[in-house]
Parts: structure tokens; sequence; C-alpha cells
């Protein structure tokens, strides 16, 4: 059951407030108001809206207090700001630095501010899941797509890099990132050409797609055969004909490091045994130590039939 | 002089986009309105032209992707994705038709390029094919001060005609700057890896390379031997000494030179169909 | 005998060599040696993405009527540059060998 939002209304204009609320509570939204600055902190934690709905036309200074304390905290840069302000006024805001994620002129066109309101949300939802380095969603996104896959025709992949943690050592985490973003769109476009699918990365070098079953086999032989091409071009001719490069491993001891592969762990989800999202991850962690066996590049899909 | 070429050097760093062939253009819309043709058909036509391929390179190479060694297209294509290149290479305005002489340039730079390949196959060089995206780029220079400057371009072709000189000598006197050092420039403001951007800067001057002298010679050798072929039109018809500093490179023998020669005239005559074919 | 792009193969033309399919001579050729060109032939050849047959006999002229002299003519036009740097002149002569051995085969038009 989609929970309704929870929009906290700042203002110390009793008029606007009311009209406010009784239009918000009219379209289901569930709505706090809160007057002054010392409560507002108080029930933004305690109580984290969804959205913040707050009044620059009247008590200025005091809302824009409110927001910059607010936005200090990372805790609630998740949280949409909308700012409510004067008709006429000048355009002298310093729209480059505003704290706001919107606003709206007074008098309130309401449907216009649900417009809005309703942007805002499903904004932060896409935004706010993304992996900071590849933009690809994360586990939000991710375990919601695993759950809507159990029991169809479709195919849960977990990519990740085999040997990964050396080749930053070795190479520095500048190249570290560059190989995640590199596999990052390597595994979306070969999703997307094959006709479409769910692309995301877990976080580190873990990586996860969800595709058709019928294309399964042939989008995780397109994503080896890319990395295992552009992954070349990320080391010198000596090393790429022996194969490995000198590192360190935990104890300090010289080791010889291959160069960057990809297991991959492919779990069917037609299976009625499989009624977890979770048993779907633990599935996936055997099958990719089975594919750790091999050298180089390769994926095992799970062969269980009940 | 000064003055001259640093205007011009601002000019050419601003630069985003460059025109393309309308054949090539109009033989990529038939195939991405094709739902059967496929990416190599598309990788095929992209990587036989410069202008295309330098702008995939860019796009590739360009701060939002944050990849900063893709060398080839292939690779280019691989990170980009299908879609990406498609809107890009649709999106070069049809409306900036190149004139009869640019045929000549494109077919010289799809030539060295193939003869790069060639050369560099045949010695067993590695990354043959960032060899050869160097070499089909190696002109693109030409292409920029034919587009923005077309007034000096008219006066340098004069020039070659009626003083009987190289192209590079020609453009030295009327805009200050040649064609190599213009398209290292772009190069540069395009994020292209040195390893293509050295090439292109040094394919006449082979001994100013200084981290690449090998895919360096490769592609002013090619150019020497379709020029010597006399395949395409570079904008003049003299072939260039081959420079000891790439002979010694590449430690080449007589013996070489007749059998690639062979190698690059069997292979023209494919490339010659591919032209007629997009000229259709 | 001249190999020639399939764009300027025209009918009544006389192939020189078999036809393969894809860049190496393996297996079964798709036609061979001494057939004589059709239109629908060369259609086929174009579906089959073939880029280059050999023929009999050198009926592809650019630029119109061309002899040998001609075609060396030209060579030493381009050359005329470099014919003082002993490295270049050897690509001069075997260029003058190359062309003469070509056009030689079929002894002028």
């Amino acid at each position: 059951m989609p929970h309704t939002a929870r929009i906290a209304f700042v203002s110390s204009d009793q008029q606007l407030t009311f009209a406010v609320q009784l239009r918000l509570q009219s379209k289901r939204y569930q709505t706090t108001v809160i007057s002054s600055i010392s409560g507002v902190l108080g029930a933004c934690y305690s109580d984290p809206p969804d959205l913040l709905l707050v009044d620059l036309s009247s008590s200025r200074t005091i809302s824009t207090e409110i927001i910059t304390t607010l936005r200090s905290d990372s805790f609630f840069s998740t949280i949409p700001i909308i700012g409510i302000l004067e008709t006429m006024e000048p355009d002298h805001e310093q729209w480059d630095n505003s704290l706001l994620d919107d606003f709206i002129r007074l008098p309130i066109n309401y449907n216009e501010l649900f417009c809005r309101i309703s942007l805002s949300l499903s904004r932060i939802k896409r935004i706010f899941d993304n992996n900071p380095l590849t933009r690809l969603p994360g586990n939000t996104s991710i375990q919601r797509a695993i759950e809507a896959a159990l029991g169809k025709d479709l195919a849960v992949c977990y990519v990740d890099i085999n040997h990964f943690k050396p080749y930053n050592d070795v190479y520095g985490f500048g190249h570290g990132d560059e190989v995640l973003r590199m596999l990052s769109r390597i595994m979306f476009n070969a999703v997307h050409e094959s006709g479409g699918g769910f692309s995301g990365h877990i976080g580190g070098d873990d990586f996860v797609c969800i595709v058709p079953l019928e294309n399964c086999e042939a989008v995780c032989q397109v994503i080896i055969r890319h990395f295992d091409r552009i992954v070349l071009d990320l080391f010198d001719e000596d090393v790429k004909q022996q194969g490995y490069y000198l590192g360190h491993n935990r104890e300090g001891i010289e080791q010889q490091i291959p160069i960057l592969s990809i297991s991959i762990g492919v779990v069917p989800m037609n299976y009625s045994k499989l009624q977890h999202s979770a048993k779907v991850a633990e599935v996936a962690a055997e099958l990719k130590k089975k594919a750790k066996l091999t050298n180089g590049s390769c994926y095992v899909i799970d062969q269980r039939k009940e | 002089m000064d003055d001259k070429r640093n205007e011009l050097k601002k000019i050419i760093m601003d630069t985003k986009t460059l025109p393309t062939l309308p054949g090539v253009i109009n033989k990529l819309n038939t195939l991405s309105e094709n739902e059967k043709s496929s990416v190599q058909e598309m990788a095929k036509i992209v990587s036989s032209d410069q202008v295309l391929s330098a702008r995939i390179l860019r796009l590739a190479n360009s701060p939002s992707y944050g990849f900063y060694r893709v060398s080839t297209i292939s690779n280019a294509m691989i990170l980009l994705g299908v879609n990406v290149v498609k809107s890009l290479a649709l999106s070069s305005s049809i409306f900036e038709i190149m004139e009869k002489n640019s045929v000549g340039l494109w077919e010289h730079s799809l030539g060295v390029g193939v003869a790069a390949n060639l050369i560099a196959h045949k010695l067993s060089l590695p990354e043959c094919e960032e060899i050869a995206t160097a070499a089909l780029l190696h002109d693109i220079g030409k292409v920029i001060i034919s587009l923005k400057c077309s007034e000096a371009e008219t006066k340098i072709r004069r020039v070659i005609r009626d003083q009987e000189l190289y192209t590079t000598e020609a453009e030295l006197q009327v805009i200050g700057t040649d064609h190599s050092e213009v398209g290292s420039w772009l190069a540069k403001s395009w994020f292209l890896p040195e390893k293509l951007s050295e090439p292109i800067a040094c394919h006449h001057d082979v001994s100013a390379s200084k981290n690449h002298r090998i895919k360096t010679s490769v592609v002013h050798l090619a150019d020497v031997l379709i020029k010597a072929s006399g395949f395409g039109n570079s904008g003049d018809p003299y072939v260039h000494r081959i420079q000891p500093a790439a002979w010694d490179a590449l430690k080449l023998n007589d013996q070489f030179l007749v059998e690639i020669v062979e190698e690059i005239e069997d292979k023209m005559v494919e490339v010659k169909n591919f032209s007629l074919e997009l000229q259709n | 005998m001249q190999k020639i792009p399939l764009m300027l193969a025209t009918p009544d033309m006389v192939l020189a060599r078999d036809v393969f399919r894809g860049d190496s001579p393996i297996g079964m050729p798709i036609c061979g040696k001494g057939t004589v060109l059709t239109n629908s032939l060369i259609a086929r050849f174009e579906h089959l993405d073939i880029q280059s047959i050999s023929v009999e006999g050198h009926p592809v002229w650019e630029d119109g009527d061309r002899s040998l002299d001609d075609i060396l003519r030209d060579l030493d036009f381009r050359f005329q540059k470099v014919m003082d740097d002993p490295l270049t002149v050897k690509l001069h002569e075997i260029y003058k060998t190359f062309l003469t051995k070509s056009m030689g085969d079929d002894s002028g038009r």
C-alpha cells in the first residue's frame, strides 16, 4: 500500500496556513504545520517529512534560517523544499546558491502546486537512489526490481570484477573508478541493446542486471566479450602478454595479480522455490564462487529445476 | 603572423563539430531506419569517416563520461552504446554540405587509415586499431581549415597550384600554421588521447614525436604510400620523402616496401568500391 | 586481368578469377572463372557484400583512355619533389615496376 506523502508546511501566516492545509489534505497529503523555528528541527528529525513547503513571503528571515539549518545537515538533503514567494518580487533571488528545489508565487495556483509537489517527490525518488559514481540505480531500486521479478521468466545476473581490490591498490582509485564506470556502461548497453531490462549498481564492484530468461546467456556473453576487450586498453604490452602484473596480497607478500576479468552468477527467477529476494542473492553468491574457479571471465547459470 | 595564428587557435579550440559527407550521413540514416542492420555495419561506416570518428572519440573521452583513454571506434562504441553513437552520427547537419573537393580528402584519409592498418599488421605491431584510427584522423586539420577559413583555403589552393608547393608549405605561407598543428589543437580540445594526437601533430615531422614514435611512423609511412599511389586527393599531388626517423623506428627494408605496395594497391580497389557505394 | 571495384562492373565482362564469399578463398566459389557477367549476377554479388572482382582484360579506365605511358608520367609527376632522396626513390622504382607489371598482362587496350 503506497503511503501518502507527508508534507510539512512552514509559515506564520495563519490565513495562508489554513488555506494551504485544507488544499493539501484534500489531495490526501498528510500535512503538518510548523509555525516557529524552534519547532522545525525537532519535528523534522523525529518525524521527517517527505517534502517541505516554506512560506517565504511572510517572515522571510525566519523561513530562510529554517531552510539553511535544514540543508546544513545532509540527513535532510533528500527532502525537497518548495518556497512560496511574493507576487511581484523583483528577481533578486540568488538562484545559483538557493537552497530551494522549486518555488511558486502568490497567489497560489493550487493545480500548479500539486504538480510541482508530485514532480519534486518523483525526482527525489529517481535520483537519490543512484550510485554517485556510475549513476545507475542503487539498492532500493534493485531490491524492488528483484522482488518484482520473482516467479517471472526473467534472470537476475550478479556481476562482479575479479581481482579488483589489488588493481585499485596498484593502479590507484582513479583508475579503479574508471573501470567501474566502464563496466557500468558496458552492462547497461548490453542490457539495453538486447531489448531492455534493468541495470543497477549495488556498490563497489558489484553490479546487477535483470533480463528476460531467453536473453540472459547472450547478454552475459556480450558483457564478457566487451569487458575483456576494453580492459586490455588499461594494461601495458608486457602485462598483456604475461596476463598478470605485480602487486601485494593481504600479508604484504609480492604476488602475481591476473589482469581484470568478471564473474557473473545468473539466477533464473521462474523457480517456485525462490520466494524471497534475499534468497536470490544467496544463490548468486554460490554461483559466483563457482565462476571464480575459472581463470578469466565467465558466467554460471543456476541449474536447479525445481 | 603570430596574431593570426593565435586567433586561429582560439577559433579551433572553440569548434564543437565538423561537417561530414552527405553520402555518409545518408547511409547511416538508412542503416538506422532498417531494424535488421547490425552494429558492425554502423561501425564500419563510422570508422571510415574521420569527422564522425573524431566526434565519437571526443564524446567518449569527455568529462561527462569519465573515460580518458578511449582511442578506437570499437571501444568508443562499446562504452557509449549504439543509441548514443547513432544519435551523434545523425546529428551531423546534412545542410553543411561539403564540396566535391572534400570527397578527395575523405578518400585520402580513409586510404591512409587502411594502409596504416595493413602496415601495422604486417609488422605485428600492438594496438593496430589505434594506429588505424590515428591514421584516419591525421588530416583532420585540413577539414577544420576548410570550414573555418574558407577564404584562406582558396588562397592556399591557389598557392599550391601556382608555386607547386606541398600543402604544409602553402598553409604556413597563408595562415602561419599548418594542418598538423591545427589538427593537434583540435585533438587537444576534443580530449583525444595522446596516442592519437601525437601522430596527428607529427605525421610530417616524425622526429618530433616523443611518446608514440612507432605509431607516428606508421601514419607517416601510410600517408607517403597513399600519396604515391595517387588514391584520393589530399590537397597537393606531391609525394613526401620517407623520413629516416620513421624508416629506422619501424626497422624497415626494401623487401617490405615491395610487399606492402602490392597489399595496399590490392586493398585500395575495395576501398574505392566502398567510396563509390557511399556516393551513390 | 584487372581487379576492379564491384560498382564499376558491367555486363559482358568476364571473370578472371573465381568469386568467393567473404575475404578468403575457402570452400566452394559462388561463381567460377570464365563466367560472363550479367546484371542479375552483379546484383547478386552486391547482395553478398562483395567489394571487388577480377576480370579479363583491362576494361576499366579512370579519367578516360590511359596508356601505361600516361600512368607512368603521372607517377613521375607525383614523385618530382623527391627524386633526389635515395630512400624515397626506391618507392618510385617499386611503383614503376608494379604498375608496369599490372598493366603489362593486358598490353594496353
